[in-house]
């Protein structure tokens, strides 16, 4: 089976007065099907291996394939569909149907297959209310599901979304998350998501390809990535009263503790170091009558990412 | 073969179209020109008729009727918003499988013509409160109808090469100004550029400038062109609407090479 996205040794060097390296000979393929989420703090060069593969930039070296086909190329381009949450697809003074009529054409969709496809994703996305409104008459989250129509009006068999929920409430952004989830069930397309809202990167896709400073950090599935920090816990203590000294125990490995001026302590440990049940017990004996409440809790993907791109390594 | 040629015309034409429906879809970017239009046209009309009245070959109603046709052209001419529109949509429309330059040029085409129609009314009314008879009027806007597709090719294309070299070197919306006085002067959109004295005459007739403004009007006003046929004309305008094309697929290139999408 091809490979609905391959890249291959991709390297790109922004020449200005210094050169600078944003992607380094970076190796990754999306299988058909996949859910795939592409995540890097700011300038960690996600967004220009989107763009190569968009075909908005070049690469200095290396290839990157969509379909088989060449990034950029005619054919890889008919087979992409895009999504950005931070720029309009639309057309601000026109209504969402001629819109989505002209980005048909755009795509070589035409005819009855065109009217066709705008009432599906009408009725899929409920748009067809504003069919006749004009876009810059939709509230954002109305707009955001015209956006995600347009993109997939030539049912592209590769969709690159990058921040599709930016800006939208939590009721919008829970919507088009599952919009955006049945719409891939239903054409078995392939998902590229970037994202700083790591919910989106949760619920929607299964692997995740980690990019900081030009180089793939991790490329696996997003549970096992959890999963090696699942071990992590973290322990936040309320005292009823300040300045009382953290626990500490030479015999027991502490990963991270921190004392907040609100009565807090916070233990961060190791559950193959530490036995939990062990440590809790401790805090009681320690802390006795002093101890407010206490709590137990997973840490968060967003900090697992932290973590990684803090100490660049995996 | 022949059935995709058609589908690529038939696309460029809804482009085109798309674009004119816009432009009348927001004709509150247009109030500006709307309002001072009639403005200018009564203005400079007196200015002419103080000053050179009596050595043009133009009557007063005439020169009316070549201002308020240069008026429409210019103020519709090179616009920053157009140029914006066209820099603005590159990233994207680089990812779809359409040339850049054709949506664009397209789209500025359709959405000049529609801003140059919904001057149309206007200029019938000023026609007949400077006291032009209804036929006559219609007569001449039936004239410069005719000629509105193929000015309205050249000032977008010139949109365009704005864009392109906007795109290359990214400060040209400083040049849109001074380039529009070059035209405004060059052209003789005030002021018919037979008024002007001989020598300087000469020499503004070989530019560019003179062609999209002055020939036009004065081939409305008087019939013909003015000191060429009809052929010469052509050849002029043929030759500047392959220059443009070919700087502005240069620029293009150029630009899509030093492209570099700036963040996210």
């Amino acid at each position: 089976m091809k490979h609905a996205i391959s890249v291959k040794n991709l390297s790109k060097i922004y020449n200005g007065k210094e050169s600078k390296c944003a992607v380094n000979n970076i190796c990754f393929n999306v299988n058909q099907g996949e859910l795939v989420a592409f995540l890097g703090p700011n300038g960690a060069g996600k967004s220009t291996t989107i763009k190569i593969l968009c075909g908005i930039l070049s690469a200095s070296s290396g290839e990157a394939n969509i379909l088989g086909f060449k990034a950029g190329s005619f054919d890889a381009k008919k087979n992409l569909g895009l999504i950005f949450g931070t720029r309009s697809q639309l057309f601000l003074h026109m209504t969402v149907e001629q819109s989505l009529n002209i980005i048909a054409e755009i795509y070589f969709v035409s005819g009855k297959e065109k009217l066709k496809r705008i009432d599906e994703l009408g009725s899929l996305f409920q748009i067809k209310p504003f069919f006749k409104q004009r876009v810059r008459s939709l509230s954002l989250g109305e707009r955001m599901r015209c956006e995600i129509a347009s993109a997939l009006i030539h049912k592209p068999k590769v969709l690159l979304a990058d921040e599709p929920t930016i800006g939208l409430d939590i009721a919008s952004k829970i919507r088009l998350r599952t919009l955006i989830k049945e719409w891939q069930q239903h054409e078995k397309a392939t998902l590229i998501l970037t994202s700083h809202d790591l919910s989106d990167v949760e619920i929607l896709c299964n692997r995740c390809i980690l990019i900081n400073k030009g180089n793939i950090v991790y490329d696996g599935l997003l549970a096992k990535l959890k999963q090696n920090f699942s071990n992590i816990k973290r322990i936040s203590v309320t005292l009823s009263q300040e300045g009382i000294l953290p626990y500490s125990n030479s015999h027991q490995k502490i990963i991270r503790k921190d004392t907040s001026k609100y009565c807090t302590h916070i233990y961060e440990i190791d559950k193959n170091d530490v036995l939990l049940a062990d440590f809790i017990s401790h805090l009681f004996s320690y802390y006795k009558e002093l101890l407010h409440d206490i709590k137990i809790e997973e840490i968060t993907l967003d900090e697992v990412l932290y973590e990684l791109f803090q100490t660049k390594h995996c | 073969m022949s059935c995709f040629r058609q589908n690529i015309v038939s696309f460029y034409r809804n482009i085109a179209w798309f674009g004119f429906c816009e432009q009348l879809g927001s004709i509150a970017s247009a109030m500006t020109g709307l309002m001072i239009f009639p403005f200018f046209v009564f203005l400079m009309g007196a200015l002419w008729k103080g000053f050179n009245q009596t050595i043009s070959t133009f009557s007063f109603n005439e020169v009316i009727v070549y201002i308020t046709i240069n008026e429409m052209l210019f103020i519709t001419f090179i616009r920053n918003s157009l140029i914006g529109k066209s820099t603005g949509n590159f990233t994207l429309l680089l990812a779809r499988p359409r040339s850049w330059i054709g949506i664009n040029f397209a789209n500025v085409f359709g959405k000049t013509i529609g801003n140059r129609l919904i001057y149309i009314p206007i200029i019938i009314v000023l026609f007949l409160l400077y006291g032009i008879s209804l036929e006559k009027s219609l007569c001449y806007i039936f004239k410069i109808l005719l000629f509105l597709p193929l000015v309205t090719v050249i000032s977008s294309l010139y949109n365009l090469f704005l864009a392109v070299s906007q795109l290359r070197w990214h400060q040209v919306e400083y040049v849109v100004l001074p380039l529009s006085k070059i035209f405004l002067v060059f052209g003789g959109v005030f002021v018919p550029l037979i008024d002007y004295a001989e020598n300087y005459r000469k020499i503004l007739l070989y530019l560019p400038p003179s062609d999209l403004f002055f020939q036009p009007a004065h081939y409305i006003i008087k019939g013909s062109f003015y000191g060429m046929s009809t052929l010469e004309w052509c050849i002029k305008i043929a030759i500047q609407i392959l220059v443009l094309i070919f700087f502005i697929i240069k620029f293009f290139n150029s630009s899509k090479k030093h492209y570099q999408s700036y963040g996210g």
